[in-house]
């Protein structure tokens, strides 16, 4: 007897060489790797921290097409000896993406803030993974009545304010940086529960559920090893979808001054920041933006690859 | 060895509109008794509806007996708490249709076949690997394959795993539902021989359920006859196909299409008027007698019990000798 | 002439796995007024050529290779779109094997009927429910005109099979083509729809095409019988033929296979060895060879021609080694028997 076993291919390898097929979720990840990269090492290779202030280069743009223009328009002088002209525009060569009222250097914020975004996108997502799967895949496993009373706690929760909520939580209990992300998890959870128990429903008639019955295995030992890894699928799914909601969220909060506190930057800050200066300068309020529309861009071409790769029914039937 | 008496499994329903909610009973099986003996095959018969696979899963305890006695060795296995009911779970196995949904795609074979291992015995995890290579042998498949996928391999090979997961913890019955009808003509012929083979190998008791007549016939020793959740003929399997007494069990069986031309085409057929009725709306006294072609008054009234009759058959028809 | 002819049809599949040859190089006719059985396992190619036919055949990933099929002095695979539509369901229409997935769950009976006959003829509707109605009566539906006005889920599964097949009828087609109509039906209302299906065809004069694995039906219901095997033709012939008279080892070991009501208790069967073969890698050799016990040589290297077996013609086979049939006619049948 051959001690040599052949290794299968599992249904994810299959799902995995469809999504490489997929251009824009390629793309998708790609412009998510770079940025994931750059937010975690950029602020520790920046010559400059996220909070230094230089109030002798306040307001400095990324690029002029010409300073003295610029400093005529604007009345507001410029450090000449930061600019080079490349092209026939001046490019701002000390701070590559400009600096904001306070002088501080913009490039290094943005990427600041994308540790706060992604870190709390990602952590809101998990919260609302790890309470949604055990919340609907217990609740569509009993089913009957307490599957019955816990989905109605769910529709309750589901017509509240929950905007509110979370503004109310923020405002009572500080703006620490963890309640961000747990309270924006806390809250979209539900939907995640739904699914779940959508899904768990209609597997647990399935005949290798009663097999697993019928082979001794427990109820818990069911719905982890049975149930929960076949509806993995679309778990992972939504939560590429709630990521980018999640992101969002934090920047609307931050936006309204509920978020993150300063110094700390985040987009949706740096965009409440500048707002009030943004006809003059309207890069202050842009980069952020450009950067949250792409990196929301990018989850939502990964959410939408991940959901063509893993769906089963593209298994080719004869 | 296995002693099944009165059967019941009733599944109630609510029917009805938003104020008129009456709560209405299937009465899925109703009134079931066999026995099977160490060794030997009953075949469970019967068109959908009639209770067939009901029966296996409550035997097996997937499903909760409403009334009844199952004895297994003189023990009763009915109404058990779940950890009771966990030490009898080794003697009873099941084997399930459809080869593609009776195996988790997320799991290796190897898992698979670990599985039962690991819930009800206290085996190493050696001696697990050492268990399911030899029952993928038993099977005739190659133990290389133990950490593929269920997907990469075909229906007859996924129902040998079936049959193979079934036989790791040495059951001494193993309930088989439908395990051939969802396969092809030509594979049907090698798993029906494999089980023959096994029973002779580890003195297997099977409860074989199908719909298919000729497979039946087969693998069994001995035949149940069920209509809408009741027995209405059992016996010696060679003598309920030659001379069957019921006379759903001769329309039943004149029913079945035979591959011979001339002999179908000389058949006598006994046609079976209308549809199955819904098992919410029994008919009264016998459940067959709205169909039966020669069913008399005294039929709509009393309800037959299974009795011997001519031939060493039981049927549970007034009419029948 | 024959009523429908199909020549030389090759249909493949692009998969991931690569192009699967699901009819390679099929020939074969219809007669009018005949009911031709066509038997295979799954990957046979059996309802790939008659969904081939019908032009229901999803064009990519499918793809017609070659051949033609000849109905009525037309070749079916040159019609347009829009021709074909109206081919469909008005001379040669189709039925499923599920019915329960076939009827449309949220329109009733009488919608669906009614669009059959909306689309193709010019019937008021007045005329196209007296004509709905009469073929249901036809068809011994009772209470036709309760069950016109049902939604399926409230019809069993016997009672929605001969809707389909009332559907498929509403048009008096030429040609009903049925794709294991039976299958998922119990074993008493099967016989009751293969009843049914035999008086179409004796009354109306309908040609059948019955497509299913069950020899025990074919036996029963058809005139001619073609075995397939991995998309290609193993044998065609008439009913005593192919059951009598087989030349090829596939179906002599289909027949030796299945278990019939003849069998004692504890026989063993004589199942064929192996499995049906991958058709993304078929080429030019015999498909049943890696099987077959009588296969030498030159069946590994080239695809065996199609050879006639009697004079009259009418039974053919693709086979270099073809089986000399022990069974023959009744007798020996009856001396099997008993």
């Amino acid at each position: 007897m051959s001690e040599k076993f052949e290794k299968g291919n599992s249904l994810w390898k299959d799902a995995f060489k469809r999504l490489r097929k997929n251009k824009a979720a390629v793309a998708g990840f790609l412009f998510f790797g770079i940025m994931l990269v750059a937010a975690i090492i950029g602020p520790m290779l920046s010559p400059y921290s996220y909070e230094g202030q230089d109030l002798d280069r306040v307001n400095n743009p990324p690029w002029v097409y010409s300073v003295q223009d610029y400093e005529a328009s604007h009345g507001l002088p410029l450090m000449h000896k930061d600019y080079v002209s490349i092209f026939g525009i001046d490019v701002n060569k000390k701070n590559l993406f400009g600096t904001d009222d306070l002088g501080r250097d913009m490039l290094t914020r943005l990427l600041f803030g994308a540790r706060v975004s992604l870190a709390v996108g990602f952590l809101a997502g998990l919260v609302s993974l790890i309470i949604g799967v055990l919340y609907g895949s217990i609740a569509g496993y009993v089913g009957g009545r307490v599957d019955n009373l816990m989905m109605r706690f769910v529709d309750t929760l589901y017509s509240l304010p929950y905007m509110f909520f979370v503004i109310l939580l923020m405002a009572i209990a500080g703006r620490h940086f963890v309640l961000l992300f747990i309270a924006i998890g806390a809250v979209s959870w539900l939907t995640t529960a739904r699914i779940v128990r959508g899904q768990v429903i209609s597997l647990k008639n399935l005949e290798f559920v009663e097999a697993a019955y019928a082979s001794g295995t427990g109820h818990w030992g069911i719905i982890t090893k049975h149930l929960i890894p076949n509806t993995l699928g679309p778990i992972i799914v939504y939560f590429s979808l709630i990521v980018p909601r999640a992101i969002l969220e934090e920047s609307f909060l931050s936006f309204l001054g509920l978020g993150v506190q300063a110094p700390m930057s985040s987009w949706g800050s740096m965009v409440a920041d500048g707002r009030s200066a943004v006809l003059l300068y309207p890069y202050v309020v842009i980069i952020p933006g450009v950067a949250l529309t792409l990196t929301l861009f990018s989850l939502n071409f990964i959410g939408d690859g991940l959901r063509d790769a893993l769906d089963p029914r593209l298994r080719g039937k004869q | 060895m296995l002693e099944v008496r009165d059967l019941k499994v009733h599944f109630p329903v609510t029917r009805g509109g938003l104020f008129r909610k009456e709560k209405q009973l299937v009465r899925a099986v109703d009134g079931v008794s066999f026995e099977i003996q160490p060794g030997e095959t009953l075949g469970l018969v019967g068109e959908s509806g009639c209770g067939k696979s009901t029966t296996a899963r409550a035997i097996i305890g997937l499903i909760e007996a409403t009334a009844g006695s199952v004895k297994f060795e003189g023990n009763e296995i009915i109404g058990l708490t779940p950890k009771q009911q966990k030490k009898y779970r080794p003697y009873f196995q099941m084997v399930f249709q459809n080869p593609f949904s009776s195996l988790n795609p997320r799991m290796t074979i190897a898992d698979v076949l670990a599985e039962p291992l690991k819930a009800l015995t206290n085996l190493s995890k050696r001696e697990r690997l050492k268990r399911i290579q030899e029952l993928m042998e038993i099977v005739n498949l190659d133990p290389k394959m133990l950490f593929r996928y269920p997907h990469e391999f075909s229906g007859g090979q996924r129902q040998r795993i079936n049959i193979a997961r079934a036989l790791a913890v040495k059951p001494r019955l193993i309930v088989l539902d439908e395990p051939v009808s969802a396969l092809d003509v030509s594979i049907q012929a090698q798993i029906i021989n494999l089980l023959q083979d096994l029973q002779k190998q580890f003195q297997l008791a099977y409860l074989f359920i199908a719909h298919d007549l000729s497979v039946v016939k087969t693998l069994s020793h001995r035949v149940a006859v069920m209509y809408l959740g009741k027995i209405v003929e059992v016996g010696e399997t060679q003598r309920l196909y030659d001379d069957s007494k019921h006379p759903y069990t001769r329309a039943l069986l004149s029913a079945v299409p035979i591959p011979d031309p001339s002999e179908e085409k000389e058949r006598e057929r006994i046609p079976l008027e209308g549809e199955i009725p819904s098992p919410i709306q029994l008919p009264t006294g016998c459940h067959f007698h709205p169909r039966c072609p020669i069913a008399e008054e005294k039929c709509a009234q009393i309800e037959p019990l299974l009795e011997d009759k001519e031939n060493h058959l039981k049927a549970a028809c007034l009419l029948a000798s | 002439m024959a009523l429908l002819e199909v020549k030389d049809l090759s249909v493949e599949f692009k998969t991931d796995a690569g192009q699967l040859r699901a009819v390679d190089r099929l020939s074969y006719e219809l007669e009018d007024g005949e009911v031709l059985g066509i038997v295979g396992e799954s990957g046979s190619g059996k309802s790939v050529s008659c969904l081939t036919v019908m032009g229901l055949l999803p064009i990519p990933p499918a793809r017609i290779f070659s051949g033609q099929i000849h109905f009525r002095g037309q070749d079916l695979l040159k019609l347009y779109a829009s021709q074909m539509r109206k081919m469909r369901g008005h001379e040669i229409s189709m039925i499923f094997q599920d019915p329960f997935t076939s009827l449309n769950p949220y329109l009733k009976i009488s919608t669906q009927l009614m669009e059959v006959l909306e689309f193709h003829s010019n019937k008021t509707t007045k005329e196209a429910k007296i004509r709905c109605i009469e073929v249901l009566e036809q068809l011994g539906i009772p209470d036709p005109e309760v069950r016109f006005n049902s939604y399926p889920h409230q019809l069993s599964g016997g009672l929605k099979q001969r809707i389909m097949i009332a559907m498929s009828l509403l048009l008096e087609p030429k040609i009903l083509i049925a794709d294991e109509p039976t299958t998922a039906l119990d074993v008493t209302i099967q016989s009751q729809i293969l009843d049914l299906l035999k008086d179409i065809n004796k009354n109306h004069g309908t040609s059948i095409i019955l497509i299913t694995h069950d020899l025990g039906v074919v036996a029963g219901l058809c005139d001619r019988v073609q075995v397939m095997y991995g998309g290609r033709l193993a044998e065609r012939g008439s009913c005593d033929d192919i059951f009598y008279r087989m030349k090829h080892p596939y179906t002599q070991g289909l027949l030796e296979s299945i278990p019939s009501l003849d069998v004692s208790p504890g026989d063993r069967l004589h199942p064929i060895p192996g499995s049906p073969p991958d058709l993304t890698k078929i080429g030019d050799f015999c498909a049943f060879s890696d099987r077959c016990s009588r296969a030498q040589k030159n069946c590994f290297e080239k695809r065996p021609p199609v050879e006639s077996a009697s004079q009259d013609g009418g039974h053919f086979y693709e086979c270099y080694y073809p089986v000399e049939a022990r069974n023959s006619s009744p007798e020996a049948v009856n001396a099997r028997s008993s």
